[in-house]
């Protein structure tokens, strides 16, 4: 069934294939680099791309520091995908435990949750994700967390409202009635009902996610310096503009494609799960 | 109505101190600010006097409140880089980040108008085609990226446009293009949406079928019908805009708000973050609320809860 909608649609065919693609790459980093990606070679200096230039050893060229930019940006999918899932899991996990409750329970939680939804989305993410940042240290593992906190918000909001039209329906309350635990009634009727909106905003926000850490990365609040990641990349890329422009054009289309991959196969997942939202 | 309207001042406030209080509480977590006040020379016994003096050995709460008291008064603190109080220091930076926000805002919304309007009224035609790609695409480019890209077209190669700084109209094209590029991909695809509702609504039907020129039907019908949506469309930008301008003006060297404020995380200058952050939390508070209120004076539909 659902490969047959997404064989019908040819865009999000090709989005799924380029979202395996880069998982495979990200996988397969070390086989698919022919040197280290931290690995400076100072006579090879900003060597442009062979892919011009017909230099066989490096495809896409070199930086300033003569390191091979086809491994960084191999090396850099790890970053992304890497960062991108656990963001997504770690703001879907709070999310979707706070929804659950508020919806269920209301009552004072459901009050206080609410005011504290009110107030993150009436702030730009990225401004909270630099200020927390900031004041932390550049991290993998903080940049996570502060995405993940940035993004639980929307969740939240979802699980909760569909939580409370699921609570009173006729099969939430024939399980109560044959005498089910909350727990039971959450785990076997309510929350396999609420997987699709969640996979859609999943979907979603981890194609914000990806850039949101990105950005952080290239402002070099993201993963330390050492870690080669595409926005990191490109921050270098912007010091060398006028003399190597091929090390804006690796990191860039691999960053735009992956994302706008993302939101098609958001998009596909929509229309496929949730007919009525337009 | 104007109970409506206080009680969304009152809310406003709430988030406000509910902000200061987070970055109070990272600042707090984030470090010893009285050991980077005192330097790398100073002594542990220096340190402890400077601690008592500057009133770091009380309670966080405490030191909280007494933050708040200043903050009400319109003192934010001592930036540890320039030794200015930063409330002028950012103040100072923000005309520009305003007029940066505000080209951005009028490309993002004057350019997703006909897009979205032509992509509804061509459902499904090439042009329809065309505008949700260029949608998409604009959606999945990042900032930062596509202002490398246009200063190196623009700024490197054809050499038409300065790529850096600020001063003249010319210095404001690229970074304003490069901070829409998202909003205006969003914005046109819910203005198509919102269009798309319209135009199947019986009164269009009823204005065609009466014989009114298709031009006539659109402005006196279906624009107006929609206009209520774009209202909500340019609240729900500032935000952004605000957000993105921080990383726009790093691109550009842009000399605004967003710059000072990364400049100060990179300097360690924690007063100076704290209050940016602050300011821009009541920049976006009081902007937010202005459309709140526009869009209730807009649609008398609207029930001020």
């Amino acid at each position: 069934m659902w490969l047959k909608t997404l064989m019908k649609r040819k865009a999000a065919l090709i989005a799924a294939i380029t979202v395996l693609g880069y998982v495979t790459i990200a996988l397969l980093a070390p086989a698919l680099s022919s040197r280290p990606p931290n690995e400076v070679n100072l006579l090879d200096r900003m060597k442009p791309p062979g892919i011009v230039s017909g230099d066989r050893q490096y495809a896409f060229g070199t930086d300033s520091l003569g390191r091979d930019v086809r491994s960084r940006v191999v090396y850099g999918s790890r970053v992304s995908l890497g960062v991108g899932l656990a963001a997504v899991v770690v703001a879907g996990c709070l999310g979707i435990s706070l929804g659950l409750v508020a919806g269920f329970r209301g009552g004072v939680l459901d009050n206080v949750l609410g005011r504290t939804m009110e107030i993150q989305l009436a702030f730009p993410t990225i401004l909270l994700a630099i200020a927390a940042v900031a004041f932390l240290r550049p991290s993998m593992v903080n940049v996570i967390i502060v995405l993940g906190a940035a993004g639980w918000v929307t969740y939240a909001r979802v699980v909760r409202a569909e939580t409370l039209g699921l609570r009173s329906r006729e099969f939430v309350e024939a399980a109560r009635a044959i005498g089910s635990s909350d727990a039971r009634i959450i785990f076997q009727h309510i929350l396999p009902n609420i997987i699709s909106p969640v996979l859609i905003i999943a979907t979603f926000s981890m194609a914000s996610a990806i850039i949101a850490e990105a950005s952080l990365s290239f402002l070099g609040l993201g993963v330390p310096p050492d870690v080669p990641s595409w926005g990191g990349m490109l921050a270098e890329a912007r010091e060398h503009i006028d003399d190597g422009w091929w090390l804006a054009t690796a990191p860039g289309i691999a960053i735009a494609t992956l994302v706008l991959a993302i939101n098609l196969l958001g998009d596909w997942l929509r229309d496929w799960l949730d007919p009525r939202i337009e | 109505m104007i109970a409506y309207i206080l009680r969304r001042l009152l809310q406003s406030i709430v988030v406000i101190v509910g902000v200061s209080f987070v970055t109070f509480a990272l600042m707090y977590l984030s470090g010893d600010p009285v050991a980077v006040l005192a330097g790398d020379q100073a002594s542990r016994q220096e340190i402890e006097v400077l601690r008592r003096e500057l009133g770091f050995d009380r309670p966080w709460i405490v030191q909280y409140f007494s933050f708040l008291q200043h903050a009400v008064q319109g003192d934010l603190g001592t930036s540890l880089r320039y030794r200015q109080p930063v409330v002028p220091l950012i103040l100072e930076r923000l005309p520009a980040t305003a007029t940066l926000a505000a080209a951005a805002l009028v490309i993002a919304v004057g350019g997703a108008l006909p897009l979205g309007v032509t992509a509804a009224v061509k459902r499904g035609k090439w042009a329809d085609t065309a505008a949700i790609v260029l949608a998409l695409a604009g959606q999945s480019v990042p900032g930062f990226w596509l202002g490398i890209l246009l200063i190196y077209i623009f700024g490197v190669k054809l050499r038409v446009l300065p790529i850096s700084g600020t001063g003249t109209f010319r210095h404001l094209v690229l970074p304003a293009i490069t901070l829409s590029a998202y909003s205006l991909a969003r914005n046109s695809r819910l203005i198509r949406s919102a269009m798309l509702d319209v135009l199947n609504q019986d009164f269009i039907r009823t204005a065609r079928a009466k014989g009114l020129h298709p031009l006539a039907v659109l402005r006196r019908h279906a624009l107006r019908n929609s206009l209520l949506s774009f209202v909500t469309i340019v609240g729900l930008e500032l935000g952004f805009l605000l957000g993105g301008a921080l990383i726009t003006e790093m691109v550009f060297a842009w000399p605004g708000l967003g710059r000072l404020t990364i400049q100060a995380i990179y300097g360690k200058d924690v007063y100076l973050v704290q209050g940016a952050v602050i300011l821009m939390a009541i920049v976006f508070v009081v902007v937010n609320l202005a459309v709140d209120v526009t869009y209730s004076l807009l649609d008398p539909r609207v029930h001020y809860r």
